[in-house]
Formats: C-alpha cells, structure tokens, sequence
C-alpha cells in the first residue's frame, strides 16, 4: 500500500494520465461508433471492449485495486463472477438451442 | 467506548472498518447494476421492435461522460490533497468535484426534458410518426358535458381535474339539491353505503331493531346517498356547459353524446364531443414495423394509414414521394445484395433481417438530402428556393408537417418517455438510477467538503479515510457510466 | 483528609461512569438504540410478532380450505374488516391476499429478520468478542428500514384495495395488472408490496454490509478463522448470500413498480389482453425476466432461511453432548460450497416455464450437486450427536428435533430436482409440504432452540422447563399433522391454490386416496375410505393445535423474565464460546476486559482437564505447548 505521503505525491502524475487516457478514449469510443465493421455484433464488441479497458483503468488506478489486500479481491472476485455468470445464464435461457 | 480499527488498519487483515464496508457496498452495487445490465441484454436480444440505435443526443451523453471522469479524477487529487494535509487545495479540488456532478445532473435533466415533450404515435396499422405537440388540448380529448352521472360505490372527484371551468360550475342533483361532488362528499357516500349494506344485512338476520336504528343514522348523517338511484348511479346537472380537456388514457370510450371514464374512475359524461384528434407536427416518419419483412405481408408504402392524415394533403403527398425516392434504390441495393448472397451460399435459407432500417426517415434530414439533389439538378433555381424555405421556415411548418389522427386509429401514443418500448424503460430507469447515485454521492461529499473542517482539525487521518471511501464510491460511479454510455448512446 | 477527597473523586468518578451507562433515555436506550444487543432484540420482538401475524393468515386459508361451505369462526373473524368477507365465508380474493401476504411475512418479515439480524446481531460481536458491530448507527438504519418496511406491508391492508394478492413471488404480468381499478395506484397493496420490499432489501443489505465487516475487522486477539464458532461461519455466509442475492430483487422491484406507475413494459409482453381488453401499453417486455430476477434471489434467500438456523443447532448441540463438534472444518469448507452453489441453482424454480433442454440440464446438475453440502452439514451435527452424554435441556431437544425434521424436507426436495418430476409435482401440495418441511419444523425448530438457548444471556434467568415440554411435544406433533398429508395429497395430485380445497373439482376434494380396509384407513380412520377432504380436515386441526401449543411458549417467554430460575454463573449451559464471558446480561460494550481466544470454539471433554468444558477465552491449563490444531478435526 502506498500509504506514505511522499509516495502518494509519486503517483498524481499516474492519475493525471489515466484521467487524459479516460478521456482519450472516450473520444475514440464515439468515433469507433461512426466506424460499420459490418455487423452490429462486431461495433457492439469493440465498443464494449474500450468501455471495459476504461473501467479496468478506473479500477486499478483511482480505486487502488492494482495494489489492494487479498480479502478485496476476494470479494470482488465472487461479486463479479456471480455477476456475469447470472448474466450469461440469462442469455442462455433466452437464447436456449434445445427449446420445445 | 471506541470501536476499534475506524481509522487504522486491523494489522492481519490491513484493512479499516470503512473500507470493507465500502467495498462490501461496492459490490452489492455491481449486483445491482449487474441486474439491471442482465436486464438491458435479455431486453434487447428479445426486443420484438427495431431496438432503437441511434435516437438518443450522443453530445449529451458525451459531455456527461467527459464531465464525469474529470470529477472522477479531481476526487483522488482532493484525497492526495488530505494526505499531504494541505486542507485549501483539498477545497478547490473538492468543490470542482461537487460542481462536476452539479452540471452532470443539469445536463441530464435538459436531456430528460427533450424527450418527455417529444411524441410518439403508433397508428393501427403499425405505421409510426414521431413530433411535437403544441398544447395539452392537442393530445387530449375534449368533451363539452350537460351533466355527469358517478357511481356511489367506486365513483370520486377525480374528474374534477379536467374540468377547465369548475369554478363557475354548480352541480344539481335530480331532485334539485346542489351537491359539491368533492373529496369529502365522496367519502361520505361511500361510508353511508357501506351502513346501508350492513343495515340491509342485520335486517337479513332478523336483528329489525338494530337495521332500523343504524337505517335511520344513515338518512340523518349520509343523506347525500338518497339521491343516488337503485343501480348506486346519480346523474348531477351542470349549471351550465362544462368544458373537459381529458388525457386520452383516462378515457375508456366514447361516442359523440357520452364519454365514459376507465372504471377506476366510475364516471360518465353526457353532452357533446368536441374533439378526439390527436394534433401534432412530425419529424419522424417509422415504416419499419408497417412493412417488416419476416412477414409475407404486401404492402404498399401509399396505403400507410398516416397518409391519410396530413391537415395539408399535399404535404403528404409530398413527403411519401420524398420517401420513396429516398427508399427506392436503397431497397433495390438491399435486394441485389441479397441476390448476390443467394447465389454465393446455394442451398442455404436466407432469413431476412425483420427490419430496414433505411425505412425510417428523420424529416429534417430527408429534405436536406432531396434539396440537395434538387440544387444539383437546377442550379439556377437555387436561390430562389432557398428564399422560399426560408420563408416556410419562418411561419414553422416547413419540412415539419402537420397531421391529426383520431384516436380511433391510435394504436399506442406515448411521449418519448419510459413508457414508449423496453428500450427507453430501461433507459430511464439505469441512467435514473445512475443519476440518484451521483445525486447521492454529491450530497456526501459535499457534506465532506462543508462539514469535514471539524473532523480533519480532530483527526486528519480519519477525515482522508472519509474521503477516500466517497471517492471510492464516486469512481464506481462513474464506471457505471462508462458502460451506460456506449451501450444507449452508441450502439 | 487525603483519604476522604480520594474516595470521594473515585466515588464521583463511579457515578459519572453510571449516569453514561444508565441514565441515558429511555428513547435512546431502548428506541433509537445503536447497541447491537438491544438491536438484535427489537429485530427478535418485531420478527416474533410478524411471525404470529402470518401464523393468524395461515390458520384462516387452513379453513377456508377445509370448511369452504362454512363461515369463518368468531376467533378467526376478530381481525377481518368485513368488506373483504361474504357471509362470514373467505372468499378467492381474500384468500389470495392473505396468501400472498402469508408467504411474504414469512419469509421476509419473519424467519430471516429472525434468524440473520435478531440472533445474529445479538450473537455474532458477542460471539467474535467484540464491542459492538463496525457500524452502529448503520445497524439502528437497518432496523429502521426494516420495521417501516414491515408497516407498509401490515399498512396495505388497509387500503381500498387491500393487499397484494398475486403470491409471494408476485409474478409479472399478473403482479403489473392487478389492482388497476383504483383512483390511485400509488395507494394499492400491489405497489405498497414493492415499495415495502424495497425498504426491507435495504435493510438486508446495510445489516449484510455491517455484519461481514464485522466479522472481518473485529474479531478478538487470538480468534483466527479456524477458532471461529460456526454461528459465525454461517452468518458471514449468510451475510454475503443477501448482499449478493438481493440487489437483483431490488432491480425486479424497481422495473415492476416502473411498470405499475409508468406503465413501462419491462414484463408486459406485446399484445396482453387484460380482461379482453388489449392492455394500453408498448409490450415487448418479458415476464420470465422478472421470474429469473426474483429466483436470483429466492434460492439464495432459502439458505438465508436455513443457515442460522442450522448454525444455531450446531451451536446447542456440542453445548448439550459435551463434546467437540464433529467435523468443524468440512463444516465450514460445506457452508462456504453451499453459499457459492447457492446462486447458480435458481432456476430450478422455473421449470414449468418452458425452458429450453440447456437450461433445464445445467439447473438440474448444478441442484443436484447442492444437496452434498448440505447432507455434510446435516451428517455432521447428527455424527456429534454418537457418544456424547447427552443433556436434554429444552435447547437440545429443539435441536434434536430440527435434525429429522430438516432431514425430511431435505430429502423430499430431491425429486423436485429433477426437471421431469417437477412437472407433475410443481404446482401442487407436494411443494408446499416439502418447503414448509423445511421451514416450519426445521428452521423454527432451530430458531426455538436458540432462544431458550440464549435466553439467559440476555435476561439472567432460564426458561420454564415445564412449559417448554409442554411447547415442544404438541408442536412437533402438530407440525408433523400438519405437513405429513401435503405430501400425501401431493402426489395425488392435490392443486396448490385452491382457496376452497376443491370444491368445485368434487371429483378432486372427494378423491380417494387411502381405500376402506388399506392400512393406513386402519390406522387413521376405522377401515373406512380417506379422502384429500379427510387430509385438509385433518390438517386444519393440525394447524389449531399448532396454534394452542405456542401459548405456553408466550407464557414462558415473558413470564420468565420476571418469574425464571435465576441463573447461578454467567455461563448456565457450561459453554465455550466467547459470548458467554460476559456478564449477565452484557453490559453496553459487552466485555469487562478485551477477551482473548486462546483456542478453537468447542473443546468439551479435554482429556485431564478438571471440567468437561474448556472456555476459549482461557488460557490452555497444561504447561505444555498446545498445538495450533483444530480441535474439531478428530
């Protein structure tokens, strides 16, 4: 943990350019969207794939978890896998291939 | 008495109470969001209707979203401020952060207005156009009343409220009485009705004393209920015609002599029809839906019902040859592509694509597009035409026709509300919810940027942990955000 | 001189010392209370309450399914408004709300503000030694939310329309159609159902919140995770399954009151008729999308039931058979499973959806799997149970009672499982037998026992043994009365809503199910024929002795306070856990001095100690290093 004052100062350079990353990236998220790659599925993905890489830095950087104690990334850990392991079985039952 | 690990860590877990409090939150809140982004996909894989791509203003979820990791990034220097103990920079940084989330909400709420006063019209035949409505009277229907008849049992005075001229309105029963057919007079009734029920009963049983005893209380205290006939109906005359300007949604039906109200209401009106037209001015014209193509049906884009109810004719004329002119080839391309395919994949069943989204036109686009094609071809008439616009732009109607479409024919009316498909439900409700948590996490940490003076003099390191777990919650915050964005705006 | 002024200041420092402690007022001490005892407390009393409320809802339904021709009797009518009834008979409305409300008092307002906060809060910082949970005054909020949850819902019985009538499941489109017929759908008991559950899922998640970081953050010196005490396994678990579970339901909440008040289409599917009417919405919402949200939740919310209750008995018993707890470590390991598997189970509610083969197959294994932490967890607590001395206190006979009883529901639960099976059993009596099996005599059960257990904790004084015998016997009777048949009518076939037993099925209500002269008609009914009407006659006598046997249990329960045998030291039962270190009743910051844990939770019986009981918060007595080894392990 960086919890020293003079290490914390070390890292406002980090944050100052994840925040212009954030940015950066935003503007590319709008501009990939103007883009057709051919299919909505393929724009749907790529779109979701910056969103995530943005999250993924907000994440790591502003919410610490690059450096956080193991009992956080223990919970995280369920959390998300329950999260998204309920939403692929929704789509599963949605989009079932066996159905009467 | 002091509980121990507030503000320093418990050693074997090096964590302090907030700070698994907070990320204990945090993930209660990706259940939260994980539920409702489940809901978004299991809506839209399953959406029966054009899932709708491109309809919101992509400027306002832009700025938002730039607005929203500045704040995010300005809440870690506040709380790298706090840790340096330097308490004047961790104000600045503080109060831009509470200011971010000011103009976020603002931002949000002038986007919210735009679509609550924007119109959406199915008509039966699935044809749809989208506009403005110019007054509530537009969108509602109008009835001039003779008098009103109300049920004791499930009637009650709010009808009232779309009686435009109730102030200089008396109502009279049958026998000549004036009633006030208010809240309380209602109640009244209602409780008079229920004695008479349990009156009716006791004589039943043969208790004729105790009936006529609670019988007579009910003549000396509820005689409000006596002008009601034996069905439980009272008609009440209007002193003189009243004027009712009536939600279409409130209505059950109507004929030109009598209005009935939805049975929540319990309520009849005779008199006359005014008006049950629906007036709006279009800028959107949807034939997704009229002509989907999973559907073997022929039709032809003159038979919309909508063409038949342009208030200027030739307006509608007009803008179905400006559709078909703008459809035509595209539709030809689709076809030839897909020609092409069949030919490539033999053996293979085609299935169409339900919708075409070449289909639907935007009005403002539409002429920009024919113009310009015309400017093309007559150059010469080019400033002549642009004079005209100018001029039809200036009395408002151009390119922006108007139609009135009786109600009869509505399939579905709605604004561009939660209410009008699954995706602007969801809509609302996630970017709602989105908007309640930063509205939240602006009063908390606008209580740390107020309030926090007393706690950081007492204990800097306890105050730097308060801020470090709001801002741990205003970065979630603005996760969220990133994923909201891309999946409404943008795709 | 000296001397004097000493005494004095320490004299005046005592006072000060008891004018914090005692004089506090009555509304802070006992109302708006941040103390997590008088909190588990208030959580115990409103729990208690809701539980007799919805008992009062289950007792009307038993009748109106037994006697359908006949009207209410005067004790049952005592509480209904007349507008509701028709000749002093329930009619399908009101036994659809009483239904509804049954099932949601039950469950939420009830048995886990019962299990999980009442004996958690008061259990668990005792139980970790610590002062009082991580957050305080985020407890007294949750409390809070909850009992304003609870009056909404009490409350929308007396609305015009009364209360929510489409079960406790609420099911979208009916649930986003009923009770339209009003001037104002804000005031329904349909939407005032939603509103309330979004209060009491708050609740559930702040206490959730403060419970997990209070295990994590503020357990006593030397208490590692391995010397935890189960109670306190199961509530983190337990802690982590509502945290988890319940923001999906929040999220069905919201859409469905968006749905109600916005006449959004989130479960409105296109072209819904409702009373031949086409129903003035977009359509193209899902129903089944509420379905799976609320069974995210529900499934979970059955261990939230189960698990403090099992955590309880695993608490009594080693207390009452003076040895170790069998199997403490695949205790826990078969806890932490069952909460993971817990959350991939759901839709095994869902079955006679439609569901596609997938699906079916996945939900089908992964419920199948589940059972195996729960038979660990059963097969341990009766393993305790083999060469103990065993005491039986009223405690250990709850205890031991909850073991078949649970073992019952459990195993009736497998063919439900199996997605074949579950469609001829689904929406019949079978189901409800089997849940209930699981609820009332399990869950209760283990419920009961840990409130004569814990009793004097918190009052000094024990409970009256002769009353709890005469509790305990005719409800184990009664409840077996009363839940036994459903099994029975089940398989015949028996349909889950009849709110008249049948009546208009006579050839279902008169179904023969036990032939004149067949054994069981020898047993139960003199060689004659017994019918599924027989059943529910038989049921509702079930369920009225049931209702008689809790009377000596009221008794006891206040009359102990101020008449109990007083208890002789503060820990009556000879127990090992922390919470019984701390004076009778414990004090507002529970400990005299900071407890140390010096060794795992349930070491009874220690070869050469001169007790059969060592507490963990003393010193091991031998001179000899003792190992860092489980105790429970053997």
């Amino acid at each position: 943990m960086a919890d020293s004052p003079e290490e914390i100062q070390k890292h406002m350079k980090a944050y100052t350019l994840v925040g212009l990353a954030l940015l950066v990236f935003t503007f590319i998220t709008v501009a990939v969207s103007w883009v057709d790659f051919g299919s909505t599925t393929i724009n749907v993905t790529i779109g979701l794939a910056i969103a995530t890489f943005k999250a993924g830095l907000v994440a790591a950087i502003f919410m610490h978890l690059n450096h956080e104690r193991p009992m956080i990334y223990r919970i995280l850990v369920f959390t998300c896998f329950f999260a998204a392991g309920g939403m692929l079985l929704f789509i599963l039952a949605l989009k079932d291939p066996i159905t009467l | 008495m002091e509980i121990p690990h507030t503000v320093t860590a418990r050693p074997d877990t090096g964590l302090w109470n907030a700070k698994v409090g907070i990320w204990l939150f945090l993930a209660s809140e990706v259940m939260l969001f994980g539920g409702l982004f489940s809901s978004y996909v299991f809506l839209r894989l399953g959406a029966d209707y054009p899932w709708p791509r491109d309809e919101l203003q992509v400027p306002f979820g832009f700025v938002n979203t730039l607005i929203l990791i500045l704040s995010s990034v300005f809440v870690v220097y506040a709380w790298v401020a706090l840790k340096m103990r330097q308490w004047n920079r961790y104000r600045v940084w503080m109060s831009l952060v509470v200011l971010c989330a000011a103009v976020f909400l603002v931002n949000k709420g002038f986007e919210y207005k735009a679509k609550f006063t924007h119109y959406h019209v199915t008509l039966k035949d699935d044809s749809i156009v989208s506009g403005h409505i110019h007054s509530r009277e537009d969108k509602s229907i109008i009835f001039n009343a003779d008098s009103v008849t109300v049920d004791a049992a499930g009637g009650n005075h709010v009808f009232l409220k779309w009686l435009e001229n109730k102030d200089d309105i008396r109502f009279t029963a049958p026998d000549g009485t004036e009633v006030e057919p208010s809240r309380a007079w209602f109640a009244d009734v209602k409780r008079g009705l229920k004695k008479r029920q349990k009156a009716d009963q006791l004589a039943a049983d043969g208790d004729d004393a105790a009936s006529a005893k609670l019988m007579e209380e009910v003549n000396d205290k509820y005689s409000a209920l006596n002008a009601f006939d034996d069905s439980g109906q009272l008609k009440l005359t209007l002193s003189q015609t009243g004027r009712f300007v009536i939600p279409r949604h409130k209505v059950l039906s109507w004929t030109d002599e009598q209005l009935d109200f939805t049975r929540a209401l319990a309520t009849k009106l005779d008199g006359k029809l005014v008006s049950a037209t629906l007036k709006m001015q279009i800028d959107e014209l949807d034939l997704r839906e009229y002509l989907r193509h999973d559907d073997p049906r022929e039709k032809a884009v003159a038979d919309a019902l909508i063409f038949d109810h342009f208030d200027d004719a030739a307006e509608g004329q007009q803008l179905l040859e400006d559709f078909n002119h703008y459809r035509d080839p595209k539709l030809a391309a689709h076809e030839e592509a897909v020609a092409e395919w069949k030919a490539k994949h033999p053996g293979v069943e085609y299935e169409p694509e339900p919708f075409y989204d070449f289909e639907r036109v935007y009005l403002d686009k539409l002429h920009e597009e024919v113009h310009a094609e015309d400017e093309t071809h007559s150059n010469a008439e080019g400033d002549h035409e642009q004079q005209a616009a100018a001029g039809a732009d200036e009395s408002g109607s151009h390119g922006h026709p108007s139609v009135s479409i009786p109600f009869e024919e509505v399939e579905f009316f709605s604004n561009f509300g939660p209410r009008k498909n699954t995706f602007y439900a969801i809509y609302f409700t996630m970017t709602g919810l989105h908007g309640l948590h930063v509205f939240g996490g602006m009063l908390v940490l606008g209580y740390f940027l107020f309030r926090g003076r007393k706690l950081y003099l007492k204990n800097p390191e306890h105050m730097a942990n308060r801020v470090e777990v709001g801002g741990l919650f205003w970065h979630f915050v603005d996760l969220v955000w990133i994923f909201l964005f891309p999946i409404f705006y943008l795709m | 001189m000296a001397t004097a002024t000493t005494a004095d200041s320490n004299a005046a420092d005592h006072a000060h010392a008891e004018h914090d402690h005692h004089d506090a007022p009555f509304w802070k001490k006992y109302i708006f209370s941040c103390d997590h005892k008088m909190i588990g407390l208030q959580y115990g009393y409103t729990s208690l309450f809701f539980l007799a409320f919805g008992f009062y809802l289950m007792l009307c339904m038993r009748w109106s399914i037994a006697y359908p021709e006949q009207p209410l009797p005067w004790y049952l009518r005592l509480f209904i408004v007349e507008r509701f009834i028709s000749d002093g008979m329930m009619n399908g409305s009101l036994y659809n709300m009483f239904g509804a409300m049954h099932g949601t008092i039950m469950v939420f307002l009830g048995v886990v503000p019962l299990g999980f906060a009442a004996f958690g809060n008061y259990v668990t910082p005792l139980q970790i030694g610590a002062i009082d949970m991580a957050f305080p005054r985020l407890n007294m909020a949750s409390f809070w939310c909850f009992f304003i949850g609870g009056i909404m819902m009490l409350g929308s019985f007396f609305m015009p329309s009364g209360a929510a009538q489409v079960g406790w499941t609420n099911y979208s489109p009916l649930a986003t159609t009923a009770q339209l017929d009003y001037p104002s759908i804000f005031w329904t008991g349909q939407t005032m159902w939603l509103l309330a559950m979004v209060f009491v899922i708050t609740s559930s998640l702040l206490g959730a919140v403060n419970f997990i970081a209070t295990i994590i953050n503020l357990r006593a010196d030397g208490l590692t995770w391995m010397r935890l005490p189960f109670f306190v396994w199961a509530m983190m678990v337990t802690g982590f399954l509502l945290l988890l579970a319940f923001p999906p339901l929040e999220v069905a909440a919201i859409m469905q009151l968006m749905d109600r008040l916005a006449y959004t289409s989130f479960f409105v599917p296109t072209g819904l008729l409702v009373d031949g009417q086409p129903f003035d919405v977009a359509g193209g919402g899902s129903p089944l999308l509420f379905q799976h949200l609320f069974w995210f939740l529900g499934h979970p919310e059955v261990y939230v039931l189960l698990l403090p209750a099992i955590a309880i008995v695993a608490e009594v018993i080693p207390a009452n058979t003076r040895k170790p707890l069998w199997g403490y470590r695949s205790m826990v390991y078969a806890v932490l499973t069952l909460g993971f598997l817990s959350f991939i189970v759901w839709a095994h509610h869902m079955y006679m959806t439609g569901m596609g083969a997938w699906v079916s197959a996945f939900f089908q294994t992964t419920t199948v799997l589940i059972s195996v932490p729960s038979v660990i967890l059963l097969t341990c607590l009766m393993i305790s149970l083999w060469g103990g001395s065993i005491r039986f206190t009223m405690p250990m006979l709850w205890a031991a009672a909850f073991l078949p009883m649970f073992g019952i529901g459990g195993l009736t639960g497998l063919p439900l499982a199996f997605n074949l099976i579950d469609l001829h059993l689904h929406d019949t009596y079978y189901v409800i037998g089997h849940f209930h099996y699981v609820v009332a005599p399990g869950i209760i059960f283990g419920l009961f026992a840990g409130i004569y257990h814990w009793y004097p904790n918190f009052t000094g004084r024990l409970m009256n043994n002769f009353l709890g015998h005469l509790h305990f016997w005719p409800s184990l009777i009664a409840m077996n009365i009363l839940f036994a048949p459903m099994m029975v009518q089940g398989v015949a076939g028996f349909h889950r809503r009849w709110y008249d037993g049948g009546l208009s099925f006579p050839l279902t209500t008169e179904k023969t199910l036990f032939e004149a002269g067949s054994f069981f008609s020898n047993l139960f009914a003199n060689g004659e024929v017994i019918t599924m009407r027989d059943l529910n006659i038989l049921m509702t006598f079930g369920a009225m002795m049931l209702a008689v046997a809790q009377i000596p249990f009221i008794i006891n329960f206040f009359g102990s306070i101020l008449f109990g045998k007083k208890i002789k030291n503060d820990n009556p039962w000879g127990a090992t856990t922390l919470e019984w270190a701390t004076p009778t009743p414990p004090p507002h910051g529970n400990f005299l001095e900071e407890p140390v844990a010096y060794k795992g939770p349930y070491e009874y019986s220690v070869p050469g100690e001169d007790r059969d009981f060592s507490p963990q918060w003393e010193p091991a007595k031998k001179a000899e290093p003792k190992p860092e080894k489980e105790p429970a392990g053997v």
